[in-house]
């Protein structure tokens, strides 16, 4: 014991007076440590993927909640850049583009996200709703990110990939924490204070209320934007195990979330344009998005006498949202219950089912930007899966199959079957295999909404008003996708790891333009003029007797794409105390070859072919930790490869630095100071799709952090 | 120079190092070992606080038969024990070749291979005087023995009392003081 203690010091002061690491101990005492000590020995970071992932037949990557800590990062989507192959774009200070594997967008709409079980992901825009989602980053134990289709497991919408954030257990979040920050920008001040406590039982609980602000940035011309984000929000969680077999997990929360807007909305009165030589026919809207809501999770775990495991979950939430004077109010009722036993030696089955409910009351603005055909809407989702593990060879050989059969209002009935393979043939690597197939439901917006938007060139040519119809009406269904992938992992050494994926992905029916019809109005065609095409352009400012066309897009399932990629993870630990990431992927894209259909350019072209990241993780002293994060992604072409048309303006690859010092003052207090993007350019780094939201040029960000936590 | 190749090239301040430290050091150990060296470590001792019910082991004469499945890392560090004394008794590691044989270990370490497995060997268990341990996330509330957990990069402990006592066996209250959750009380 003595000489562990005297070796324990020696380590401290070679640490302390050099940030050359120290040799490891040739012998192994580690026998000779007492309960007392092995609580207080720091567990060494190796360049290991724990087992469990190893033996996963899927693309998946753990972002732990050091990992979260140490990236500086303070909003989701930007801990999201830590995985491979996840694309995040900023539309602004407040506003993001989150996909992977392609379709980027501010609602992309074929990846889902879960936060403990209960789905993020949007029903009336499709996608997620960033703005309202600020869980406090303290909470999490870790986020999994699995990339490709994962229909089987998840449902639908689980077509490029799955996020699921996982919170920590109360039993390990007992006593104060407060977590504050204050700077620049993006960084402006954040506080959250949480208090736990466990009874004997070993039950426990957790109360954190998180207050976040930020600046707003600004325009490519310099100009600022109205671009800021407050956030508050208080979240509850409740863990009681009950005997042996028995778990109960209660969660809630309620948020309030206020983030400035400027919109470009279509005009045609030249007065009330804001600046029509960069932005054309619009005038400006600066409004606040006000939402606000709660939820409310109860999950029950039991072990069965056959060895199998039961689950029931349920989630009641509630959600309003106000946008430029359009407002939605939604109530989402959940069940989901699942079942998983052994049978026999060696098949290991899950089987289960989900029913889910979303009441949509939506209120629009008249004469606005959107329309719409069904104000109030009720979205049903029903599902059944079951899928077997057949273990071929113990630790070697396994193959998965399954199936899940969906119903959800507007996509009706689909399937989603897979097939997984996973090789084990040392314990240094594996390889897997999975084809599968995944629907993406239509969305409220999709199917009952329509848009506005118009053209005022100059001289002699009419005004052109463009009016999107909801694609409910061309009877729009699921998009399905069928993907091939494999993958391959390695532990070379004890210090490197790697990890591989290739994939190949069709997409059929994909959202875009099916037709369009065009009417002229009176002052173009005389008697042959559409009365309802001169009152819609006068409602947008258009002066009487202005020669003008309507023209009605009609959207629905059209087009096939193509998408291929190969994605990398590696890490390295080339001292104990310093840890190496490189992630790397490259995408490639085919929309719509050999169709009648054009791609739609804010779909098609906002995926970068190529990124990647570099990040280090330095311990300079126990105490002391310097973290640098170099990220590469690559531009946004906008362009439609099987024509040579460019669709809208392409946007330049960019490079990210952030760096971060931290050093642990005392037992309870760490401080740190973060730097974001410091090479930011002034360029933004995603065209706003969907609404039609000013562009903004991110800036850079430094902030000084606080964590202190007490009992 | 680096401090380090100071320290070799001058065994005497290496010496005063050892000294100064070891006398004076006032701070927390901050030394770190592998994850792999810390669960053996740990394995290792809770076996020092636990009782076996009498039937199960006789002091001096039986063997106390310590398994390892789903984790040859550990198995490979463990297996430094084989032979060893702990109190009265001598250990055996083994790595058990199928599930009818886990009722016969005295201490069964599950590691993350069998995490899909984890309830049903489990419940393979019954009520056989085992005592389960396991780095698989939520295993002592999932109804495992004692499970092991990283929090902030230390590695800490929790125990399932009524999983424990279930199995007959008796800790000590002055492991449980050092539990950082104990479940079923």
């Amino acid at each position: 014991m003595k000489k562990f203690s005297i070796r324990c010091a020696l380590l401290a002061s070679l640490l302390a007076t050099s940030i050359t690491p120290p040799v490891a101990a040739e012998e192994q005492t580690w026998p000779e440590l007492s309960l007392g000590d092995l609580m207080k020995v720091g567990i060494e970071s190796a360049a290991r993927k724990s087992q469990s992932l190893s033996n996963t037949a899927a693309a998946v990557f753990v972002i732990s909640a050091s990992d979260i800590r140490r990236s500086g990062a303070l909003t989701i989507p930007e801990i999201l850049q830590l995985a491979p192959g996840v694309e995040v774009a900023r539309l602004g200070n407040n506003k993001f583009a989150v996909s992977i594997r392609g379709f980027n967008g501010r609602m992309a709409n074929k990846l889902l996200v879960m936060v403990d079980g209960r789905s993020i992901y949007s029903s009336l825009y499709g996608g997620v709703i960033w703005e309202a989602e600020n869980l406090p980053l303290e909470e999490i134990n870790r986020i999994e990110v699995i990339r490709g289709s994962a229909g089987l497991a998840w449902g639908s919408n689980a077509v490029n990939g799955v996020i699921n954030i996982i919170t920590r257990r109360t039993q390990d979040t007992v006593g104060w924490l407060v977590d504050s920050h204050a700077g620049s920008e993006t960084g402006k001040a954040g506080l959250a204070v949480r208090y736990g406590a466990k009874a004997d039982d070993g039950s426990a609980f957790r109360v954190t209320v998180n207050d976040q602000r930020r600046d707003g940035g600004k325009e490519v011309n310099g100009r600022e934007v109205q671009d800021f984000w407050n956030d508050t929000s208080l979240t509850f969680r409740y863990d009681r195990p009950d005997g042996i077999d028995t778990r109960w997990f209660f969660s809630g929360r309620v948020f309030d979330s206020h983030s400035d807007e400027t919109w470009l909305t279509p005009t045609f009165d030249p007065a009330a344009m804001y600046d029509a030589s960069q932005y054309g026919a619009a005038k400006i809207d600066t409004f606040v998005s006000q939402r606000n809501g709660g939820d409310l999770l109860g999950r029950f775990e039991r072990n069965t006498d056959g060895g199998g495991e039961v689950r029931v979950q349920t989630y009641f939430e509630k959600f309003q949202g106000t946008v430029s004077g359009t407002g939605n109010t939604h109530s989402t009722f959940d069940v989901d219950a699942q079942h998983r036993f052994p049978l026999g030696e060696s098949h290991d089955i899950v089987w289960g089912g989900n029913w889910r409910q979303t009441n949509h009351q939506t209120r629009m603005q008249p004469g606005g930007y959107l329309t719409t055909s069904e104000p109030d809407t009720a979205v049903n989702l029903t599902s059944l899966f079951a899928q077997d593990e057949w273990t071929v060879l113990p630790h070697t050989l396994s193959l998965q199959a399954g199936a899940r059969v969906e119903r959800q209002t507007y996509g009706g009935t689909a399937s989603q079957p897979s097939v997984r393979a996973l090789w084990t043939p040392s314990e240094q690597h594996s390889f897997w295999f999975a084809w599968s197939k995944a629907v993406r439901s239509p969305n409220v917006v999709q199917s009952t909404m329509g848009a506005n938007a118009v053209a005022f060139p100059a001289g002699a040519a009419p005004a052109i008003l463009i009016y999107a119809a909801p694609a409910g009406q061309n009877g729009f269904g699921n998009e399905k996708v069928r993907t091939v992938e494999f993958g391959h992992r390695a532990q070379w050494t004890p210090t490197f790891f790697s990890d591989l994926s290739a994939y190949s992905s069709k997409y059929e029916g994909t959202f875009g333009l099916l037709s369009q019809s065009t009417v002229p109005n009176s002052a173009l065609a005389g008697p042959g003029g559409d009365p309802a095409c001169d009152a819609t352009l006068a409602s947008f400012g258009l002066a009487a007797g202005t020669p003008g066309l309507c023209i009605t897009h009609q959207y629905g399932n059209a087009m096939p794409v193509r998408t291929r990629g190969v994605e990398l993870t590696s890490e390295w630990n080339p001292l104990p105390v310093w840890r190496l990431q490189v992630n790397a992927s490259r995408m490639w894209m085919d929309a719509g070859a050999g169709t009648p259909y054009a791609p739609d350019a804010l779909q098609y072209g906002s995926s970068p072919k190529y990124q990647g990241a570099l990040r280090s993780s330095y311990n300079l002293s126990p105490d002391r930790q310097f973290d640098l994060w170099l990220r590469r992604i690559g531009g946004l072409s906008h362009a439609d490869q099987n024509r040579g048309a460019s669709l809208a303006a392409p946007i330049a690859a960019r490079t990210e630095l952030d760096l971060r010092f931290a050093e642990q003052v005392n037992e309870s207090l760490e401080l740190s100071l973060t730097f974001q993007n410091l090479l930011s350019r002034n360029e933004i780094q995603f065209h706003p799709d969907y609404s039609p939201t000013l562009p903004v040029v991110p800036q850079r960000t430094v902030y000084l952090k606080a964590l202190w936590h007490g009992l | 120079m680096s401090a380090q190749a100071l320290l070799v090239k001058h065994p005497t301040r290496l010496f005063l190092l050892l000294l100064l430290f070891g006398v004076f050091g006032s701070r927390p150990c901050p030394a770190a070992l592998p994850e792999v060296q810390i669960k053996s470590a740990y394995v290792f001792n809770f076996i020092k606080f636990v009782v076996w019910p009498a039937a199960e082991t006789k002091p001096g004469k039986n063997k106390l038969r310590l398994c390892v499945i789903g984790s040859s890392e550990l198995y490979a560090s463990l297996s430094v024990l084989d032979g060893q004394r702990v109190g009265e008794y001598r250990l055996d590691v083994v790595r058990p070749g199928g599930d009818d044989r886990l009722r016969a270990c005295h201490v069964l370490y599950i590691g993350e291979l069998e995490q899909k497995r984890l309830v049903a060997i489990i419940k393979s268990l019954g009520n056989a005087p085992v005592l389960t341990i396991s780095d698989i996330p939520g295993f002592a509330e999932r109804g495992g023995g004692i499970g092991l957990l990283n929090r902030n990069d230390r590695m800490l402990f929790e125990v399932n009392l009524a999983a424990t006592r279930k199995a007959g066996l008796q800790l000590s209250g002055q492991m449980l003081n050092l539990a950082a959750n104990i479940f079923g009380k």
